[in-house]
């Protein structure tokens, strides 16, 4: 095998239990099946839990994977994605940053990290290049995530810091890991299973190069997508603000420039800079300084737990980080509390006070969440938890998706963000069925730009037919399916999916990159073909797992029931059922969710359609 | 466009950069054919309470291509007297 341009070409196996780290060469089969990245990572993963592994057993793998072109000038490209058994839903946890540690393996030399295995004492993992050692973490254990971000500096120097806190390290289900205080792994709980092997952080330096297969080639393609980006009339709101600010009331933007926000930050690569180093001017935590990634959406994340206002979000949000845990679950578990308390399904001795929702309940919750104390060691086992606790019918109160929480009403709009969410393989998680066009969702494209979108994936006019037809204009449910797999490529070459980045390529721009970067030959089509075989497997471990067509549906808080038919704005669009059989059906699945024989078979997935027993 | 290091300067207005490190990967991608912030002849020091360190090694010839592709302005060329 030749050199693989792009790639760093090598992957790291550490098993913790025995400290033995190994390294084996990257196959370029593998990458051309499976693009890279999060497509790489998803496979790797699928390969390596079996069914009856448990999230939180040392048998599951924790699978880092920097993207394609992660670590290369194209812009935006630097996202590396992690998958594993998540303990929050026990189905596929996949989780991206842009700033971490596993970006700087891929200067070491290493495009995947493959974790397994529990340490018998606290450790970290330290990577220098080819030099890869295994450090005692005990004096770290029980430090919150910006200490010990602090104290692995001074004794790595110039390290990048991938670090849990003491949610994870309790064995909170919803744990996240902290990218060198400037980007998170977020959802899902794969800082739980980072815990749960007791490794405390990832430290990596990287002295090494990533080399292009047609140099000329790629600076020219991506010095247009840059300038695309640059030239977006919307970066100058998303370098303001950090995107499209919702319109909660005490969350005013002006508020936020002026007061809240010092300057915006950017990952590495990224012409846009959505993100912002924090600093409180005034009020009662002036002085609060700290760096955090889109803060707009955080504003919905931590909604449902009420925060009042910048000042209370803002040390909310340090608090959220500090200890490691993550904002949707949380305000997710406190809305529910309230509800349930207010309904008569909870008393005020079984939470030990009166729930009410704000910034100061929301750190009450954490704290105690954090420590297993009261109310909180049940919420610290999240939604499923609560509701094993406190009955079935206190489902109702909680709206989830694959038991991660959503802010998102159901009740507004049948559209891509509504239906791709639900259908995700990890769950409440929209940013799949983003269209690259304009701001992304179906819901305010006209039927030109969803039928040009359609057209630039190459589909034939049979399929293009059956997909721009309906009360819109189009079939949700069968435009889902196309977007998902063109998003799943997309992701997976490393790219970050804001709107200002993402709506300035498309497939043939993806796949010309791909090949002058790689060197491998990936037509459109292919790179279409590779999104939807990466799509498959995604869903296959769900079904290994478990899963059914029910999980594709909202939890029973959801103010969408499947069977109702959905009238909005006076247009009957049929029932949500309707809707996904439209999209099983468009993917070749069987009307339960499950990925066909065939559709795998034509896939080159034939091992796992016996795995699944098909 | 390639400039000679004997007629410009290269002014660093730190309050703007983002620290994406684009500056660091044209650099080395142009001067040794990979990208490899290390190898940059530009530092970025990581400040995660304010503004990151950038400083200029010797070996930097200002060719202005860090100036080009910086998307926020935080690098300028300056005429030497």
């Amino acid at each position: 095998m030749g050199e693989l341009y792009g790639f760093a070409g090598k992957i790291l196996k550490v098993n913790l239990t025995t400290g033995e780290a190994r390294s084996e060469p990257l196959e370029e089969r593998l990458v051309e099946k499976f693009i890279g990245g999060m497509g790489l990572a998803g496979w790797l993963a699928y390969r390596l839990i079996e069914r009856e592994v448990e999230p939180l057993s040392p048998s599951n793998a924790l699978v880092f994977s920097a993207g394609s072109l992660a670590g290369t000038l194209a812009p935006a490209s630097s996202r590396v994605h992690i998958v594993t058994r998540s303990p929050n839903s026990g189905f596929i946890a996949y989780t991206n940053a842009g700033h971490s540690a596993a970006l700087m393996l891929k200067y070491a030399g290493f495009d995947c990290l493959i974790l397994t295995g529990r340490a018998q004492k606290p450790v970290y993992l330290k990577v220098t290049d080819d030099d890869v050692e295994i450090c005692d973490a005990q004096h770290l254990w029980g430090r919150d995530t910006w200490e010990s971000t602090d104290l692995l500096r001074k004794e790595v120097a110039s390290h990048w810091v991938d670090v849990i806190g003491p949610a994870a390290e309790n064995l909170v289900n919803y744990a996240i890991i902290l990218c060198s205080k400037r980007s998170s792994y977020n959802k899902t709980g794969a800082g739980t299973v980072m815990a749960s092997k007791n490794l405390k952080a990832i430290v990596v330096k990287g002295t090494k190069g990533i080399k292009v297969a047609d140099p000329d080639r790629f600076k020219k393609l991506t010095d247009e997508f840059t300038r695309g980006i640059v030239a977006d009339p919307e970066v100058r709101l998303y370098r303001a603000y950090g995107g499209s600010m919702s319109s909660r009331p005490g969350f005013s933007v002006d508020e936020f420039a002026s007061r809240v926000s010092e300057r915006p930050y950017a990952c590495p690569s990224c012409p846009l800079a959505c993100k912002h180093l924090i600093n409180l001017k005034d009020g009662p935590y002036k002085g609060l300084r700290y760096r955090i990634s889109h803060i707009g959406a955080l504003v919905g994340h931590n909604g449902p737990g009420g925060p009042e206002n910048w000042d209370e979000l803002i040390k909310l949000v340090e608090e959220e980080n500090a200890s490691g845990i993550e904002a949707t679950v949380t305000a997710t578990i406190l809305d529910y509390l309230v509800k349930c308390y207010q309904s008569g399904v909870i008393g005020e001795s079984e939470i030990g006070y009166i729930p009410k929702k704000g910034g100061e309940a929301m750190r009450r919750l954490i704290a105690q969440t954090v420590k297993r104390e009261g109310i909180g060691a049940t919420a610290a086992g999240g939604m499923a938890a609560l509701i094993q606790r406190f009955g079935k019918d206190s489902e109702k109160y909680l709206y989830h998706e694959k038991w991660v929480g959503r802010p998102l009403t159901l009740a507004n709009e049948v559209s891509s963000y509504i239906i791709g969410s639900l259908t995700n393989p990890r769950g409440a998680k929209a940013e799949f069925a983003h269209i690259p066009i304009r701001g992304g969702n179906t819901k305010g494209l006209t039927v030109e730009e969803i039928r040009g979108f359609c057209v630039s994936l190459g589909l034939k006019n049979e399929e293009v037919g059956r997909v721009c037809r309906g009360l819109d204009g189009f079939n949700v449910g069968r435009i889902v399916k196309w977007v998902e797999d063109y998003s799943f490529a997309y992701a997976s070459m490393g790219f970050c999916s804001r709107e200002p980045i993402m709506r300035h390529t498309n497939l043939e721009k993806l796949s010309q990159m791909y090949t002058a970067a790689t060197g491998i030959d990936m037509s459109p089509a292919k790179l279409l073909e590779a999104g939807e075989r990466v799509f498959n497997v995604f869903k296959a471990f769900n079904v290994k797992m478990g899963a059914t067509r029910l999980d594709d549906l909202p939890s029973r808080g959801a103010t969408l029931d499947p069977d109702r038919p959905l009238v909005i704005a006076g247009k009957a669009y049929g029932t949500l059922n309707q809707i996904l059989d439209d999209y099983y059906d468009e993917r070749g699945w069987t009307q339960d969710g499950v990925p066909s024989k065939a559709k795998l078979a034509a896939l080159g997935l034939e091992d796992v359609a016996a795995d699944l027993g098909l | 466009m390639m400039r000679t290091g004997q007629e410009h300067a290269i002014d660093v207005l730190p309050e703007r950069c983002t620290g994406c490190r684009r500056c660091q990967l044209i650099c080395s991608f142009l001067h040794d054919g990979e990208f490899n912030p290390s190898r940059a002849r530009i530092a970025i020091e990581d400040r995660d309470e304010g503004v990151d360190q950038i400083t200029f090694m010797e070996e930097c010839d200002r060719c202005g291509a860090c100036v080009t592709y910086c998307a926020y302005g935080a690098l300028r060329f300056r005429r030497k007297e």
